[in-house]
This record gives C-alpha cells, sequence and structure tokens, in this order.
C-alpha cells in the first residue's frame, strides 16, 4: 500500500512539473503607455491558424513576468522568468477560437515586488493556413570555412526539426564538402535535389524517391549545377552555373563580397542526365534562374559586363565590384521542345543603379518576389538588400511593404497557396540570417513579418548558425540522412553535354541581339 | 620403515614468530594510499605548478553556455553527455587551482575503483596509476593542439569517461562476487540486464569508453570458467558483449546523423585530426587507458586469490611502476618556454596590461616566435613607445615548438585579437567565426567578437555576444561591463569612462574601407596594410604606420610616413629608432638630405661606431651572421643592427 502512495505521489509531482504552470495576473499594478519590448517581435504580426506557439521573451526591466492572452471565451496565462512559453496544445484551442480574428496579448512585468501592466498588443490570425513545412540550410555565418553543414527540416506547427542531410555523416576534414542550394519540385519532397562541393562532391538529385548522385559538370560547362529551379511539371531543372570568388571588405559592413567572375544557366534532364545550355553569353553573367508556376517561362537575373581585361578577371571584378548590376530577364520555353526563345528584360534594375537576385513567381502567377540591393548578386551581406515584388501583369516594381528593415533581406520565396511568404533577414543582429514569415493577402499586401517561433523564445540568441535558403513544403522529406549519406559516398554519375540550337539573347545595355555560340558536345571535346 | 628417532626434551621458550615489517602487514591497504597520495600531489605540481597559465588558456579557448542549445548541441553525438559535462567543467581553469583540484579529485575517484574493480592489493595498485597517469599526460602534451582541437570538453570529457566506465565495470565486479553456485536465474537475468542497460547507455553517454568498458565487462565475467571447455553460463558474457558491441553502435547510427557509420566504433575517441595530418601521437594516451583497463580486466582475480602478504620484491615493482608513470608524465609535459609565454600575454593583451606584455617579452631567455614579437609590438604601440624601444627586444622569430607535424597559423592562435586591436574588425570578426567554424566557439573568440562588433558600431551583435557571454560562469561580470555600450554606442568613444578602446576606436575611425584578403597571414596583411597606409588626420594611426614602415624596412615606404610624423609632432622630440632609421636611411640611399636634419649627436657617434666595427670585423673575414652575433652586445637594441642581422624571418 505504502509503495502505491509513493508511485502516486510521484507521479502527481511529474504531473505537476510536466504541465504548464497558469500565473495569476498581478492584482495591483501601474500602467506603461507603451507596447512591451519583446522578443521575437511578436506584436500586431498576422500568422496563420495552424503556427506554432508564438514563445516570446520580455525584454523589459524586471524579474519577471505575466502574459496573459484572450480571444473571446477563451482566456489563459503564461510566465516562467522573463520567458513566455505556451502549451501547444493550449495555443491550438486558442488559434481555432482566433482564426480570421485575433489574440489579445496583455504583458505584466515584475520589478522588486512591483508590477507594470503594458499596453496590450494583438497578434492576428489569418484565415488561410501555411505550409506545414520549411527546410533551410544551417551554417555559421562563415567565409571560407565550413565544418557543419546540414540541411534541415522543421515542423512549423510544432517544434519538431530533423536533419535532412547532415555532411559529419559523409566525410569530414580532407574529405568534408559544403552542401547548399536544396530545393523541391511544386513543394512535394519526392522530386528534390541539393548540391555537395568538394570533398565527395556532387548533386543529389531525388526522383520519385529515388536518390542518384550526380556530376553535372561537363567539358562545356563553367561547373556544376549551383542555383536550381525545378520545372513545375517536366523533369528538368534550370541551374545557373557559377565561376565564383570572394573577398573581404576591411571596414564596410556587408564585411564579404561573393561575386560571380563569369555564370551561365543550363538545363538538367533528370532523366537522361543530360545537360545543355540555356544561355551563355560572354558579356552576361546570368544567374538564380526561377520557373513560373505553369513553367512557361523561366525568369533569371543577368548582369551585362565588359572586362577591360587590363588586370586578372577576378582582380577587376574585385575593383569595379559596384558596377556588376543584375537586371530581371525571361526567357519562354516550349515544353516539348524543351526549346527556350528569346531573352526578355522584364525589369532594367540595373538602368536604376539597382541589381536583382532570387526572383519567386507567386504559385498563382501574378507577382514576382525578389532581393534587390545596390549592387552585385549576393544579397545576403548586403545590408542594402531588401525584398521587392512584381506585379505580372503591370510589371510593376515596389518595395514590399512591412517586412523589410535597415539589414539584409534576401531568399524570398512563398508558400503552396501564395498567401505566406518567407525570407532570410539579418535584423536581429546584423550577422546571422532568421526564417521570417509574412501574411500576404488577397489584395496584394504583406503584413508584418514574424520570426518561426521557437521552444526556447531566447533560441535565436543562442543559435550560432545563419537559416539559409528557407523553402516552404507541404511534406516532410522521407529521405533519411543515413539514406543521403550512403548515396553521397558512391562516386557520381557523369552528366553528357547536348549541345542546343543557336538562341540570340537580348543584350542587357544595348537591347541589340547577339548570336549565342554553338556547343559542341562534351564527349566530342574529352573524346 | 623409518625409524623413529627421539629427541631429548629441553625447556626452551617458545621460538618467536619472525616480526613482519609494518609495511608488510599493512601493505594491502598503505600501498594504494601511498600511490594514490603521491599521484595526487604529482598532478598538482604538474597542472598547477607547470601550467597554470596553459589551464587559463584552456578555459578562455573553451567555452560553456547555460542553455538549452548549448546542451542540443553537444548531445548531438554519442558520447555528447560527456562532451557537455566536460565543457561545464573546463569553465573552472579560470582558477586553475580550482579545476586542477576538480580534475584531481576525478582521478582519483577513477584510481580507486580501478584498484578496487579489479581487486589490486598493495604495490600491485600501482597498476591502477597507468590509467589516470596516462589521462594527466593526456593534459599537458597537446601544445599548439589547445588551439586547433574540434573536441569539445576534451580536458574533462576522457577522464569522465574513464571514471564512469570505471564505476559500471566496478558494479559488474561487484555483481559477480555474489555467490552464485546454484546459477541463479534472477541473478544471471539482473547480470544480462546490467550489461545491456550498460551498453546502450553508455554509447549514447560516453561513447568509445562504453565499448571498452562492455569488452572489460565480457573478460570479468568469463574469469569464472573453469577447465578449457566451451561454458555457455561464463562464455555467453562475450557473445552478448559481441551482439551489443556489433549493433549498439549501427543502432546508435540510425538515430543519429552527425557521424560517420565508418567512425561508429571509434565515436569519441580522440583524434587530433585537421585537414592536414591525423596526430596518432596523441592519442596514444587514451589508447594506454583503455588497453590497461583490459588488461588488468584480462588478470582479473578470483575470490581469494587476493588475500596474501605483501612481497618485497612486489613493492619494488610496485614503485618502479609508479615511477615509470611519473617519468612518463614528465616527459610528456610541453615546458617549451615560448608556447607558455604566448600563453601569458595573450591573456596580458586580453586584458590590456600592456606592461607585463612587455615583461614577459623581455624575459624570454631565448629565440622568440612570431607572436610574442607581434605582441611586444602591439603593447608598444598601444604605450606609444615603439619609437624607443622596439629594438630593444629580440626582434627574431623561431617556428612554435610543436611535437607532432601540426602546421601553426598565427591567425588560429593570435590573429582575431592582433586584428581587432588593430582595427580590423571586419577581418578579426572573419577569422573569429572561421576559428569559430573549425574549433568551436570559445570565451577568447566571443569577447573578440563583442569588441569587434562594438568598436564597428554594430550593437545588435555585440548584445549576441554579450547575451552568450553572460551565460557563463566567470565571464558574466566582464559580459555586463559592456552592455550598457549597446544601448550607447558612442561611449566606445569615451576614453575616460572605456580607455580600453580609445587606441583602437582611432584606427578604426581613421581607416578607410576597402575590398581585400589576408590569405591568412596576418602578419604580413597588417606590415602591408599599415606599412602603406598613410593618415595625417590622426597622429596614432600615422605613428602606427611609421612603426610598421621600420618593421618592413621599407625605405620608400619610410620617408613620406617620417616626414609626416615630424610634421605632426613639431616641437617634441623625435624618437630614437626613428632617427637611427632616417640616419641609416639617408646615408644608405643619399636620396634624402638628411645633412640638415637636427639627428641627437649620439645617433651619429653610434652609427660610426656601428659601422666601424662592422667593416672591421668583415675585414677579419667573418660572415654577415658571426658579425651579427658579435656585435649583438654592443649595438643589439638599434635599428641598425634590426636592419642588417635580423634576417630570415618567417612568418606562419
Amino acid at each position: 500500500m505504502k509503495k502505491i502512495n509513493y508511485i502516486a505521489i510521484l507521479t502527481v509531482a511529474v504531473l505537476m512539473v510536466a504541465c504548464t504552470s497558469h500565473p495569476s495576473v498581478p492584482a495591483n499594478c501601474s500602467q506603461e503607455d507603451k507596447v512591451p519590448t519583446i522578443f521575437p517581435d511578436y506584436t500586431e504580426v498576422t500568422i496563420p491558424a495552424n503556427i506554432a506557439p508564438m514563445n516570446f521573451a520580455v525584454r523589459e526591466a524586471g524579474e519577471e513576468c505575466v502574459a496573459r492572452l484572450s480571444c473571446g471565451t477563451i482566456q489563459q496565462t503564461y510566465g516562467d522568468g522573463k520567458k513566455v512559453v505556451i502549451d501547444e496544445d493550449e495555443w491550438h484551442e486558442l488559434l481555432k477560437a482566433a482564426k480570421g480574428g485575433q489574440i489579445k496579448v496583455e504583458v505584466f512585468v515584475g520589478k522588486d515586488g512591483s508590477w507594470k501592466a503594458y499596453k496590450p498588443f494583438n497578434i492576428y490570425v489569418a484565415e488561410e493556413d501555411i505550409d506545414e513545412y520549411i527546410s533551410y540550410r544551417l551554417i555559421k555565418p562563415s567565409y571560407v570555412a565550413y565544418e557543419l553543414l546540414t540541411i534541415n527540416q522543421r515542423n512549423i506547427t510544432n517544434f519538431e526539426e530533423k536533419d535532412i542531410y547532415n555532411n559529419m555523416m559523409v566525410g569530414t576534414e580532407a574529405t568534408g564538402q559544403c552542401v547548399n542550394c536544396h530545393s523541391y519540385r511544386n513543394f512535394k519532397t519526392d522530386n528534390m535535389q541539393f548540391h555537395m562541393r568538394q570533398g565527395l562532391g556532387g548533386t543529389m538529385i531525388v526522383k520519385d524517391n529515388q536518390i542518384k548522385k550526380i556530376n553535372l559538370k561537363t567539358d562545356s560547362t563553367l561547373s556544376a549545377g549551383v542555383y536550381p529551379a525545378w520545372h513545375p511539371t517536366e523533369d528538368v531543372i534550370a541551374y545557373s552555373t557559377n565561376s565564383t570568388g570572394q573577398s573581404f571588405h576591411t571596414k564596410d559592413k556587408a564585411k564579404i563580397e561573393v561575386q560571380d567572375t563569369k555564370s551561365d544557366l543550363i538545363l538538367y534532364d533528370v532523366v537522361k542526365d543530360e545537360v545543355s545550355n540555356i544561355s551563355c553569353q560572354p558579356n552576361e553573367l546570368e544567374v538564380f534562374p526561377a520557373w513560373d508556376a505553369t513553367g512557361d517561362y523561366l525568369y533569371f537575373c543577368s548582369a551585362h559586363f565588359e572586362y577591360r581585361d587590363t588586370v586578372a578577371p577576378e582582380t577587376e571584378m574585385i575593383h569595379r565590384y559596384k558596377e556588376v548590376l543584375y537586371s530581371l530577364y525571361r526567357k519562354s520555353f516550349d515544353k516539348k521542345t524543351r526549346e527556350f526563345g528569346q531573352a526578355e528584360l522584364i525589369y532594367d534594375a540595373a538602368s536604376k543603379q539597382r541589381s536583382v537576385s532570387l526572383p519567386r513567381v507567386s504559385p498563382d502567377n501574378k507577382y514576382m518576389l525578389f532581393a534587390e540591393g545596390d549592387f552585385g548578386c549576393f544579397h545576403v551581406w548586403h545590408p542594402h538588400a531588401d525584398i521587392f515584388i512584381m506585379d505580372m501583369k503591370t510589371q510593376e516594381v515596389r518595395k514590399v511593404e512591412n517586412i523589410n528593415s535597415d539589414q539584409s533581406e534576401s531568399y524570398p520565396t512563398w508558400s503552396s497557396n501564395g498567401r505566406w511568404i518567407m525570407f532570410a533577414s539579418r535584423r536581429d543582429d546584423g550577422n546571422y540570417t532568421r526564417p521570417y514569415i509574412a501574411y500576404f493577402d488577397k489584395n496584394g499586401k504583406a503584413h508584418k513579418a514574424f520570426e518561426v517561433p521557437q521552444k526556447d523564445p531566447n533560441f535565436y540568441t543562442f543559435q550560432g548558425r545563419s537559416y539559409n535558403r528557407p523553402e516552404f513544403m507541404i511534406e516532410p522529406v522521407t529521405i533519411t540522412p543515413q539514406e543521403f549519406a550512403e548515396v553521397a559516398k558512391q562516386d557520381p554519375i557523369q552528366c553528357t553535354f547536348k549541345s542546343t540550337k543557336v538562341s540570340s539573347y537580348v543584350d542587357g545595355s544595348t537591347g541589340a541581339s547577339v548570336q549565342k555560340p554553338a556547343v559542341t558536345d562534351s564527349a566530342a571535346i574529352s573524346r | 620403515m623409518k625409524k623413529e628417532t627421539k629427541t631429548p626434551k629441553v625447556a626452551v621458550a617458545p621460538a618467536k614468530a619472525p616480526k613482519e615489517s609494518w609495511l608488510k602487514a599493512n601493505g594491502q591497504w598503505v600501498m594504494p594510499v601511498v600511490f594514490g597520495a603521491a599521484f595526487a600531489v604529482f598532478a598538482f605540481i604538474m597542472l598547477v605548478g607547470k601550467n597554470s597559465d596553459y589551464l587559463w588558456g584552456v578555459q578562455d579557448r573553451t567555452i560553456f553556455l547555460d542553455s538549452d542549445e548549448f546542451f542540443h548541441e553537444r548531445m548531438a553525438v554519442p558520447g555528447g553527455f560527456i562532451a557537455w559535462a566536460g565543457c561545464y567543467l573546463a569553465q573552472y581553469f579560470y582558477y586553475p587551482a580550482l579545476g586542477a583540484l576538480m580534475l584531481i579529485g576525478l582521478w582519483l575517484i577513477g584510481y580507486v575503483l580501478t584498484v578496487q574493480t579489479f581487486r589490486l592489493k598493495g604495490a600491485w595498485s600501482a597498476l591502477a596509476l597507468i590509467p589516470v597517469c596516462a589521462l594527466l599526460a593526456s593534459e599537458i602534451d597537446i601544445a599548439y593542439w589547445i588551439y586547433y582541437l574540434k573536441i569539445p570538453g576534451y580536458w574533462f570529457r576522457e577522464t569522465i569517461g574513464f571514471v564512469v566506465m570505471m564505476w559500471a565495470l566496478w558494479g559488474w565486479a561487484k555483481l559477480f562476487s555474489i555467490k552464485d553456485e546454484k546459477r541463479s536465474l534472477v541473478l544471471l537475468g539482473s547480470k544480462s540486464l546490467y550489461m545491456v542497460v550498460f551498453a546502450i547507455a553508455g554509447y549514447l553517454l560516453l561513447s568509445w569508453w562504453s565499448l571498452i568498458g562492455l569488452i572489460a565487462m565480457a573478460i570479468i565475467g568469463t574469469t569464472a570458467r573453469t577447465g578449457r571447455k566451451f561454458c555457455f553460463y561464463t562464455d555467453a558474457w562475450w557473445l552478448l558483449a559481441l551482439v551489443l558491441l556489433i549493433f549498439v553502435p549501427k543502432v546508435a547510427y540510425g538515430c543519429y546523423s552527425q557521424f560517420r557509420i565508418e567512425d561508429a566504433w571509434t565515436v569519441g575517441f580522440p583524434l587530433f585530426q585537421n585537414d592536414q595530418l591525423t596526430s596518432l601521437i596523441m592519442s596514444v594516451p587514451f589508447a594506454i587507458a583503455a588497453l590497461m583497463v583490459i588488461l588488468l580486466a584480462s588478470f582479473y582475480p578470483k575470490d581469494g586469490q587476493t588475500e596474501r602478504k605483501v612481497k618485497t620484491s612486489e613493492t619494488v615493482s610496485g614503485i618502479i611502476i609508479a615511477l615509470l608513470c611519473g617519468l612518463g608524465v614528465w616527459h610528456a609535459n610541453i615546458d617549451d618556454w615560448n608556447y607558455h609565454s604566448e600563453l601569458r600575454m595573450h591573456r596580458a593583451v586580453t586584458e590590456q596590461r600592456w606592461d607585463d606584455v612587455l615583461d614577459e617579452a623581455a624575459s624570454n631567455p631565448g629565440e622568440p616566435t612570431r607572436e610574442i614579437v607581434l605582441f611586444k609590438n602591439l603593447a608598444l604601440m598601444y604605450k606609444g613607445q615603439f619609437g624607443y624601444k622596439f629594438t630593444s627586444y629580440n626582434n627574431g622569430g623561431i617556428a612554435p615548438a610543436q611535437p607532432d607535424s601540426l602546421q601553426v597559423h598565427l591567425v588560429q592562435t593570435c590573429g582575431p585579437i592582433l586584428y581587432m586591436n588593430y582595427g580590423k574588425e571586419n577581418f578579426a570578426t572573419r577569422w573569429s567565426i572561421e576559428n569559430e567554424v573549425e574549433y568551436g566557439l570559445s570565451v577568447t573568440g566571443a569577447k573578440t567578437l563583442t569588441l569587434a562588433a562594438l568598436i564597428a558600431g554594430e550593437t545588435k551583435l555585440a548584445k549576441k555576444y554579450i547575451e552568450l557571454l553572460k551565460s557563463t560562469t566567470f565571464h558574466k561580470e566582464w559580459a555586463e561591463k559592456y552592455e550598457p555600450l549597446t544601448d550607447n554606442i558612442a561611449l566606445v568613444g569615451d576614453s575616460t569612462k572605456y580607455p580600453e578602446f580609445a587606441f583602437t576606436k582611432e584606427i578604426y575611425d581613421h581607416c578607410g574601407s576597402v575590398l581585400d584578403g589576408d590569405e591568412g597571414l596576418v602578419e604580413l596583411y597588417l606590415l602591408n596594410y599599415f606599412s602603406h597606409t598613410q593618415n595625417k588626420d590622426s597622429k596614432l594611426l600615422n605613428e602606427v604606420t611609421l612603426n610598421f614602415a621600420c618593421i618592413c624596412k621599407d625605405i620608400q615606404l619610410f620617408w613620406p610616413r617620417f616626414f609626416l610624423y615630424a610634421n605632426l609632432h613639431q616641437g617634441e622630440p623625435m624618437p630614437r629608432i626613428y632617427q637611427e632609421a632616417a640616419f641609416l636611411y639617408g646615408n644608405l640611399e643619399h636620396e634624402v638630405d638628411i645633412s640638415k636634419m637636427p639627428f641627437d649627436e649620439d645617433i651619429k657617434t653610434r652609427y660610426n661606431g656601428f659601422q666601424q666595427m662592422s667593416q672591421s670585423l668583415l675585414r677579419q673575414g667573418m660572415d654577415a651572421s658571426q658579425v651579427g652575433e658579435a656585435m649583438k652586445a654592443a649595438y643589439g637594441d638599434n635599428f641598425w643592427w634590426f636592419y642588417f642581422f635580423c634576417r630570415d624571418v618567417k612568418s606562419y
């Protein structure tokens, strides 16, 4: 009997510890005429009704806090020191009630026994849900060195995060590799890809859940595929090929310039393991391919840059780095013949002394997001870079309202329903990119962005890795990191190069049509 | 048939039993105590007496953050728990004696558990010194690997792994000491469960130590076997252990995603590795400790075998073993002056104790490394004494003394702190992060990043690093000191409240921004950058550029900076070294007319003396290096000697 009592007491104790505590709201408190400073800043943001609890830390002077969250008849209090950590079940119940409406948040902060009540703020809950999963590469904001690199997936309806790929499973030191640029076809994960450089380098292609490792570099192309774009319906991926270098600012807050001395566009046939040129003009730096929703057009960025050949290209590029200005182009794509049309200038950013990168077309084909800065293409390091949007019908371009900051914003992307925008921002501290999400309403207006919530509100303070290339997915990647590692260790399948028809290109600066040189088959070159 | 012989009965007093020596009678417990005590004293001397600067450096080169994220990052691989605990305990090296005592305490527990588990009686307890002495050697033999280690919590993790494994083995041995004549199924089940739980939990918490423990358990289990035939009841431990040895790492590989399947059976074993080499010699102490455990398990005595008196020969053997252990540790210890001096200087630089930096440089009994020279030059520039004392110190430079073929680079040992002090904040940030990527975040890295961000006016970034440092045990105060600056960045320029920023801030403010790169060569970059920079708005920056032009021995770069210095310091005395350089260059190239320059008479006289002596020695048939050596006593502190005889200095 005694034993049973002990077990009962122990069980109750464990349950008490496990359950979320609900502190009481202080009876007497003075009123503060301002909204509390909280981290992450979730004041007046619009969130989806299926997002994980928006836990936050109160950054006001004091030792403890209480937050009262209410919507209609549902009301609950939270507070653990200066953190507000919300029970997941209670939160989702609250979201259900607040869908299409708002949650009122009242914050009370205690210091030396006295309490202050801050002006309440709202968290608006949209009607439209968000894709359950996001993925991103986690990398230290380093320049040359890399050690632990992972591509992770996060279920944003809760706090579950898993590795999709971890390069430490494949090799370290001399056999180590850099991983980058994961992408999915139509937000689904049965067709996806990412790239590995150095060590056991190659491009990992998942086609209908089958993995293969490909070497996309041929004798006729600049490099292996770098920035990818899956065609929405065809088994082809457009890539940029880049010859990339980097140099370091001695004082500028950008700290680093990553530049392409050359770059082209190629098309990879996933079934035939064949690559062909899309665009490879000598004085054009083509990069960042992106399909529209139907796959009839391929959008890309291109900078017109003519070398003066007085010094080595890398040196010249460093000296003239502010002259490299990317504009937005597109090429029509014939799905049957897989041929591309002439390049059309869509947005002449260069003429405005601006430079665009990373275009992404909305799933309804109505809008295009991209990052725009003063120069260059690697906007993740440019504090002057912001997210811009183009109305595809009118081709009118504007800076997206409510979501930009005085730090770098880059890597914009759409959710599968087009109602949510995700991008990488360095606004927290200027050095570490974090994933931010903003509601994009039916009227084409973006609402205040919020940082992807974490279980520990101080998570981003202690997290020392950047969130690179955030992407939405409607389902998790089911291939395990072990399965990826096994294939990654194998030798890659060598792609063949297929020569393509000569197509014309509209020169970015003169508008004149230039002839693309015919490229011979790589097999013929290498004999 | 034997004939019985009668002996006459004599009344004799009963013969006294020969008196045993006290040591023989009590040796079973005295010797282990003596060895343990001797080890503790010896370890304390080796750690605190000879390595306290290094131990302080250890906590400076590692970090423990009181955060969930830090815990989860450590737990991402098997053995993460001991890595996390190792990081936690390593921070106590902030007080080297305290950290050392904790370490010694753990070793003593490990020693006692080894003695108890393997029933090492009397002098044989000296064998239990081998693993702990190997662990002690592993603390003090790593030399410059302190900057290149990729093993979080290294300084405590293997000790914790060893102690916890020994504790589990002790429990296992206790299970086997239970009389089991009836071969009770309950006991068999308990033993099986014990082994399985240890294998799984041990692998997750202790990584490779659990596999060593598992082998030792199987050996101990098998010692119960009698006869040569296979005995399932005893030999089954081998089978179970083998199954666990094969499958636990394999299954764990499926649960973790941060190590290779090839490494599943060695995961956590300390490897001294970078992209150029794997230094196996550095892993030897751990191999010795592990092999000793297996060896002792192989000689695991059966009940009753150990209850006997201590023989003198055994005592002597034990003492010899203990002495050999001590000798091994002594030999492993890195006693290089420069290595320890660099550690002391690094600390003094971070604490801006410039006089201590200079004293350390002056006390160097031999040829210094470049790091020592660079720190010394920085201190001289901070104190504005470069023009007077630069050549009063040895400006040579030998390669760091590293016992293996590890390539040491300044950019890893002192690059970030040099860049930070010289106002190259982007480069300080860059190399702090590059080093963090490769070798993990450290206290010194976080502090450098904080200061670099504050000087560059990046308050949010500084705040982030300050928050990190506030979650440490011993660096909160430092972080809190600089926290107010994140709300009022103008205070960085307030030299009355924060004088430590004055030097760096002035250089930072007066340097422009260009796209550049250092190719990982910090000393050459600083030399090139500053000797080619010219600035008339800042006296300090002009002085720094002139100093670097002097170090470069570049006559063309020297003159414009020298003239600018003279203009900016009109009415002030010209420092001796600048005069010596100008007098030398004027005489060497005659491109600048120095006839009207007001050189001190002493400079002219000494220069003539220098010339005459060098000519005379050359006429005697000496070569340049012999001349340099012969003239060092008289002219070693002159710029001329530096110019002509301080040659072939290699940066790294």
